[in-house]
């Protein structure tokens, strides 16, 4: 019988979620502390969040959603949707700036 | 029908998925592409408006509960660790502790939904929206509102859908259609709920910490 587990499933370890679920926390409190707590007058907060955030989902991508243990076809999509949103806000911002 | 007859139609549905356990994430990928296309629309508005009214959007964002907002990041982060590990117990044959899992996912879900409806509740109480009395001549802030309520909202709409889609994994794995050999169903809706997590580990700082 045909099944997905003939596939050659990975099986992540609940060791390895509760890890990256620990980490998810942590950067949590961390951009959280920093934004509230007003670390250096608040000149942090901003880079914080480009900083931490992307960091965060990037977890979520590849241990949640289990892209790590995906083709390679999955990445490059993954990489050419981001891109079209960094083309899609660049020339936004240029059309913004150029007016 | 038969036992045996159903087993052997059982034998026949799962050999006529063969090869589709790819297609059906791949499927489900692009979906949620098309879905970060939908929200990169509004996330580049948000910039733009930002860049346009940088103090608005401070004062704006000074009129949040940072602290539900962050309350509201753990409760959906623990949320799609439940599904994610619920993931590994159905492949590891552990079927209880799975559905046990994707129904504490399902209750964070319903947490989250109620925390937002206690803030929401309480900004319309205090004037908090677009076109009210407390924002007249305020155009910076009535639009940071505006931006808040329609990305918030349709980030709950998800939020709401997700809680569908796992409830019906839930079910299909109470009728053993979603098992050990076939969890490309679970698989999705997990793939479908970590994607409403990454959506608001965004709105987070755009809103709640945005003072």
């Amino acid at each position: 019988m045909a099944h997905e587990a003939t596939e050659e499933i990975h099986v992540v370890s609940y060791t390895t979620y509760t890890l990256v679920w620990a980490a998810l926390v942590g950067l949590t409190l961390l951009l959280s502390s920093i934004s509230l707590l007003r670390v250096g007058g608040g000149r942090w907060n901003s880079l914080a969040a480009f900083i931490i955030s992307p960091l965060k989902a990037a977890l979520v991508v590849f241990f949640f959603m289990h892209l790590k243990y995906e083709k390679t076809l999955f990445r490059i999509m993954l990489m050419v949707t981001l891109c079209i949103i960094v083309i899609f806000l660049g020339l936004t911002f240029l059309d913004v700036a150029l007016r | 029908m038969s036992d045996v007859a159903a087993e052997a139609g059982r034998a026949e549905h799962a050999h006529a998925e063969h090869g589709d356990y790819e297609g059906a994430k791949l499927g489900m990928w692009l979906f949620l592409f098309s879905e970060c296309m939908l929200f990169g629309g509004l996330f580049v508005l948000y910039a733009m408006y930002r860049a346009d009214h940088p103090r608005a959007f401070s004062a704006g964002g000074s009129h949040m509960d940072a602290l539900l907002g962050v309350a509201n990041t753990l409760v959906l982060l623990t949320g799609s660790f439940a599904v994610a590990s619920s993931i590994t117990a159905l492949q590891r044959g552990r079927r209880r502790l799975a559905m046990g899992l994707v129904g504490t996912t399902i209750l964070t879900g319903v947490a989250f939904m109620i925390v937002k409806a206690v803030e929401w509740s309480g900004h319309i109480r205090q004037g908090y929206f677009p076109h009210s009395q407390l924002l007249q001549g305020k155009p910076g802030e009535q639009l940071f509102f505006s931006l808040y309520y329609v990305m918030t909202g349709l980030h709950g709409l998800h939020v709401i859908a997700g809680i569908a889609v796992l409830t019906a994994a839930l079910i299909l794995m109470a009728r053993r259609k979603v098992t050990q050999e076939h969890f490309v169903f679970l698989e999705n809706a997990a793939l479908y709920w970590h994607l409403v997590d990454i959506i608001w580990i965004f709105l987070l700082p755009l809103f709640y910490l945005a003072a």
